[in-house]
């Protein structure tokens, strides 16, 4: 069991700074992702973890001790590859066995960890097997079940699901979830996926371009995302960004924007009394727009918004529709599917201004965040 | 209109096949078939007078055979090549596959120019290197003597020890390695207990090839053993053709030859399977 600390932490392939100051605290127990699009650094930040990658300069403590100079092998860490990397000559069981025989432990301890990890992971029946005779699930589990026989400090996972299909990607989240909850221990989770991170992690560190954008709890990153980035890439469909200023009316602050003026909540509304003129990037969620056939039931910090569908996109539950507002705005929102919009429909929407994003346009930071 | 497999094409297809697999195996049992026909000739069947020399001797005899192992010297000399050759196998793995692990796995400076100049022995003809390596093993006291010969074999097989080695280590994924790390192993455990079992199929085509040379090599073994006591295979078929014997006796020590040399072949065969990785890497 240990936290693990990274104190200005740089690290250059070359010319190229993957890594650029960044700092980043995961409690004792914690399940921390790492989330981020390809080329982030958030792998190599993993690897720095475990020992895999140098670290040109700041701080690495596992457990509060300075790990920097420590060799893999002498840390107390486990890691599942992104390809598992299974030893093709070795049976599910010696697989799972072999950082203990490297530590020489007693053969009876052994055993007992083996039927302790074998029923928590269901891998009965396969210890004989290659796993070369396993399916993708299965390896998986056994590359988990391999790591957590090691009794680690901290599990580092680079990408654990990225190979499995859809559906087994669902179970295999939920019996991480679960793994974690029975052994509880420092999780470092790394992924490109939203949804991965979304519903499995206790924190996310969204990680761009070689720093750290947001570090929050993944209800946070969603509601409140610290810069338009992390707006960006968290949430599916994608945020609507549209360009605009605060603006007054009819004695309210709200955003002035191409579709018109957008009223904003009551709270926002005051504190931004001073900055009008300001110029601001809207940020709309599709799921933050609501279709209704009738208006009767409006806040007053919705604002109702005349589109017109030029695409509707059947999602399952839901329909996505793209359609286009005054100023020629492209917006995209979400439709129930008891609601039937057809193309070139003129439609009215309500924005619900509580949920309106605002972010600076030259620092690209949310206006009004408060960490 | 669609054509089966089994259709006119298909047929022409597996019958040039047939054929091609055919003529290849008929290149390589054709010779070993003579030899073995020769070996067990008798005289008759040889010297026919100008009639053609039949498909199958006349009269088919052993008695060459026996009279080799009837030979004292003859046991001597397959003990000899025997230890030469696995000696040969051992001191080259040994000195090979570290080399090709390391060369094949790490950035090392200067790596072209060092598998040059390993090579560099086999660039030319064996009778013109044997000469100064013969001139350097005797001024080291080298000559007539076992570990003599086979520091000689062992340079001859090391350039290819090492080629193959590196090409047997180089596809093993990093991760392998790097997870065995994690999971608490040094360098050497990881090289003893995850590279290794998987370099195994082409280490053992390394070692097979290896054997081969030094069980079949007479250049090197006849500068360095020739005016000696130990004497190999190759330096005693070289000794009987000098009193030109019957090409019957000939053939029959040829055979004693190659034989091992087909049964270790097919032993290791099962090593030389490949995909041994596969399932390792998703």
């Amino acid at each position: 069991m240990a936290d693990v600390v990274l104190k200005n932490i740089n690290k250059s392939f070359g010319a190229h700074r993957v890594i650029d100051s960044l700092d980043l605290e995961i409690r004792n127990g914690e399940f921390v992702t790492l989330l981020g699009p390809s080329g982030c650094g958030k792998s190599t930040l993993l690897r720095m973890v475990a020992g895999l990658e140098s670290i040109d300069s700041g701080d690495l403590f596992i457990g509060g001790k300075r790990h920097n100079h420590i060799p893999p092998q002498n840390r107390r860490i486990a890691m599942v590859f992104q390809s598992y990397a299974l030893f093709p000559h070795l049976s599910v069981r010696s697989n799972v066995l072999f950082g203990l025989k490297i530590k020489k432990v007693p053969f009876k301890v052994c055993e007992e960890k083996l039927s302790w990890v074998v029923p928590l992971l269901g891998l009965e029946g396969l210890e004989r097997r290659l796993p070369k005779e396993l399916s993708g699930g299965q390896r998986q589990r056994v590359a988990l079940a391999r790591a957590l026989v090691l009794d680690p400090d901290v599990l580092l996972l680079d990408e654990p699901l990225s190979n499995l299909d859809a559906a087994l990607r669902e179970t295999a989240m939920e019996e991480l979830k679960r793994v974690h909850r029975q052994v509880g221990k420092t999780v470092i989770y790394v992924t490109h996926n939203q949804v991965e991170a979304m519903t499995m992690s206790e924190r996310i560190a969204l990680l761009n371009d070689s720093h750290l954008e947001q570090y929050d709890k993944p209800r946070v990153v969603y509601d409140a995302p610290r810069t338009v980035f992390a707006s960006q890439f968290i949430g599916s469909p994608a945020i609507n960004l549209l360009p605009g200023a605060i603006a007054r009316q009819d004695e309210e602050t709200g955003v002035q924007t191409a579709l018109g003026f957008l009223m904003l909540d009551r709270e926002r509304s005051c504190k931004l009394q001073g900055m009008v003129g300001r110029s601001v990037q809207v940020g709309i969620r599709p799921q933050n727009m609501a279709y209704v056939e009738h208006l009767q039931s409006r806040r007053a910090s919705d604002t109702c918004v005349e589109l017109t569908a030029e695409l509707v996109e059947i999602l399952g539950d839901r329909s996505l529709i793209v359609a286009r507002g005054r100023g020629e705005t492209q917006l995209r929102f979400l439709i129930t599917r008891e609601a039937d919009i057809q193309q070139d429909q003129k439609v009215s929407v309500l924005v619900d201004g509580r949920r309106v994003l605002l972010f600076d346009p030259e620092t690209q930071v949310n206006i009004g965040y408060a960490p | 209109m669609q054509r089966g497999r089994s259709g006119p094409t298909g047929v022409h297809y597996g019958v040039l096949w047939g054929l091609g697999i055919a003529i290849a195996v008929g290149l390589v049992a054709a010779p070993i078939f003579l030899l073995f026909k020769y070996s067990i000739s008798d005289i008759s069947s040889i010297n026919t007078g100008g009639a053609p020399i039949p498909f199958w001797p006349y009269h088919p005899t052993l008695k060459y055979f026996t009279y080799l192992f009837g030979d004292r010297q003859f046991y001597g000399v397959i003990v000899n090549s025997l230890i030469v050759s696995v000696c040969t196998v051992a001191a080259s793995m040994v000195i090979g596959v570290p080399a090709g692990y390391v060369l094949g796995r790490y950035r090392v400076p200067g790596r072209e120019l060092m598998l040059v100049g390993l090579f560099s022995v086999r660039l030319f003809p064996d009778i013109v290197s044997v000469i100064p390596v013969a001139e350097f093993f005797i001024r080291l006291n080298a000559h007539n003597t076992y570990w003599g010969v086979v520091l000689a074999h062992s340079l001859l097989a090391l350039p290819y020890v090492i080629l193959m080695g590196m090409s047997a280590f180089e596809p093993i994924p990093r991760d392998l390695e790097h997870q065995a790390m994690v999971m608490g192993a040094n360098r050497f455990q990881v090289f003893i207990k995850v590279l290794l079992p998987l370099a195994v199929p082409g280490l053992a085509a390394a070692a097979i090839y290896t054997f081969l040379l030094s069980w079949d090599e007479f250049i090197f073994s006849y500068f360095l053993l020739a005016l000696g006591k130990i004497s190999t295979l190759t330096l005693y078929l070289k000794q009987k053709m000098a009193f030109s014997p019957p090409q019957n006796l000939l053939a029959a020590i040829s055979t004693c030859l190659s034989l091992p040399v087909i049964v270790f072949s097919l032993l290791l065969q099962k090593y030389m399977t490949a995909g041994i990785t596969s399932g390792a890497i998703k």
